[in-house]
């Protein structure tokens, strides 16, 4: 009894003591399976890095990270052919390749800080409230083929380090950012306005939103929820569905105050929108 | 009443939702058809993205990657772009079809404190934001136009000359200035081993103020 709780505290307060006698045991699974003398018996498959199984996992053919599977000494870098690729010179260029637009109207590797200067000012907001959303969509994507054609520009600068040049191309991309901005001005001031515009003609007593026995109703604007405001009609109905009785007056309210406004020599119901 | 008699009512009524759902994305995708088509954007042989982007404001670069064949092509793109993002913007905006995108995140290195810090501090590491580079392969090859063979336009020879002065100015004004031999310091200490040795004499200047100009007047 008492030896057996010496042994006891010996192991406690000298571990390596058992280990000189026992086997070691091992800490962890990477050690289990790195090792084959502690690895544990199991019929389990062993576990892998990658669990799918891919034979050619690793190996690339643009990153130079060489075939893996090959066995090694049956082809050497000699027998291997080299990629040709084809000489410029030798083949037709594609003008209509997609990726000039990377490029200046040259087709030039790089723009010199002559042509990066030549260009006039930003678009201003006066000019823009003229234009339409489609022709403001058109500037704005032309304004993004410019900045990545400077971006790629600013690229092929490091590569080459040519010299001056890189304050041209900066203010350049700040007059297309510039007029980015006021595209974007432009448009909110346009929102802007139009909500305002709706929110005037929910009050205005001349604009019929409900559909009258006839068909008419103004502004001929389809559903109100289309554009990210709340349907007036769909609570003008939940209105009257609530109240009941009163359906069939919700319903001639509206055509008759046009009625009597159109009596009263005023202006028909108006189509805002 | 059906519910419980039929069987098969649960699978028929999803199978009908799931045909109206169908119904619904086709109509879309076919709106979206007309609208690419009216601005002159040919149907793609893959699927387009649905999403409708109207004003993002991104940029894209394009890099010369000669160890690639002239198919490839190598853009960096910003890093919340997808392969599917760049396929979708180069149809579009470029008209040049990805078939097959690559893509490469590479991690940036770690540098003390954050760029264009007045007074950068050691030890407040800062790591710039990774770079995401995709390499598409086209249907079509594409030949960079040649590299400029001199840098006349670009001014070379004075930016190299003035970047030079800059440097060696700033290094003068740094401890690393004072520690380096003025000009001249070889010749200086080969006369002083000859006075040392006594193979030449020294004398004093004769007019080491210039007066003798004034004096003549």
């Amino acid at each position: 009894m008492e030896l057996h709780s010496c042994a006891l505290r010996a192991t406690r307060w000298f571990p390596s003591t058992l280990n000189c006698t026992r086997s070691r045991i091992p800490q962890s699974t990477t050690e289990c399976l790195r090792n084959p003398s502690q690895r544990p018996f199991s019929t389990a498959v062993p576990l892998q890095a990658r669990r799918d199984g891919n034979k050619n996992r690793g190996i690339s053919a643009i990153r130079s990270s060489g075939a893996r599977n090959i066995p090694r000494g049956s082809v050497t870098l000699k027998d291997v052919q080299r990629p040709v690729y084809k000489d410029q010179s030798e083949t037709e260029l594609n003008e209509k390749h997609g990726l000039w637009g990377f490029f200046n109207v040259e087709r030039t590797a790089l723009s010199t800080p002559e042509q990066d200067n030549m260009h006039g000012r930003a678009w201003k907001p006066w000019e823009l409230r003229k234009k339409s959303f489609e022709d403001l969509h058109a500037l704005w994507w032309i304004c993004m083929k410019e900045r990545n054609r400077i971006f790629t520009e600013r690229h092929t600068r490091e590569r080459l380090e040519p010299g001056f040049g890189e304050v041209e191309a900066a203010w350049r991309d700040a007059d297309v950012r510039r007029t980015m901005k006021m595209i974007k001005k432009t448009l909110t001031e346009r929102h802007n306005v139009w909500t305002d515009a709706y929110h005037l003609a929910q009050k205005d007593p001349e604009i019929q939103w409900k559909e009258d026995d006839d068909g008419n109703w103004s502004p001929s604007l389809k559903s109100p929820a289309a554009f990210g405001y709340e349907d007036v009609e769909s609570e003008a109905s939940k209105d009257a569905s609530s109240s009941g009785d009163l359906e069939g007056e919700t319903d001639k309210l509206a055509p008759n105050q046009a009625q009597e406004d159109s009596t009263a020599g005023k202006s028909r119901p108006r189509n805002l929108l | 009443m059906r519910e419980k008699l039929d069987p098969n009512y649960q699978a028929e009524q999803e199978a009908l939702r799931a045909a109206r759902e169908q119904a619904k994305a086709d109509a879309d995708a076919e709106r979206l058809r007309a609208k690419l088509e009216s601005i002159g954007i040919p149907e793609a042989p893959f699927f387009m993205g649905q999403k409708e982007v109207y004003l993002p404001n991104i940029r894209i670069a394009l890099l010369k990657t000669p160890q690639h064949p002239p198919s490839f092509a190598k853009f960096l793109v910003p890093l919340t772009w997808n392969k599917l993002d760049l396929r979708d913007y180069l149809w579009n905006v470029y008209g040049v079809h990805a078939v097959r995108v690559r893509v490469y995140v590479q991690l940036q290195r770690v540098r003390m404190d954050k760029p264009r810090e007045k007074y950068p501090a050691a030890r407040r590491w800062f790591r710039p934001q990774s770079k995401k580079f995709m390499t598409i392969e086209m249907d079509e090859p594409f030949y960079w136009p040649p590299d400029p063979e001199d840098f006349v336009e670009w001014d070379k020879d004075t930016f190299d000359a003035a970047n030079k002065t800059k440097i060696k100015e700033r290094d003068s004004r740094m401890p690393i200035g004072a520690m380096e031999k003025p000009a001249g310091a070889a010749d200086l200490r080969a006369l002083a081993k000859k006075f040392v040795t006594g193979s030449e004499k020294w004398t004093p200047p004769t007019d080491p103020f210039g007066l003798d100009r004034h004096l003549k007047k």
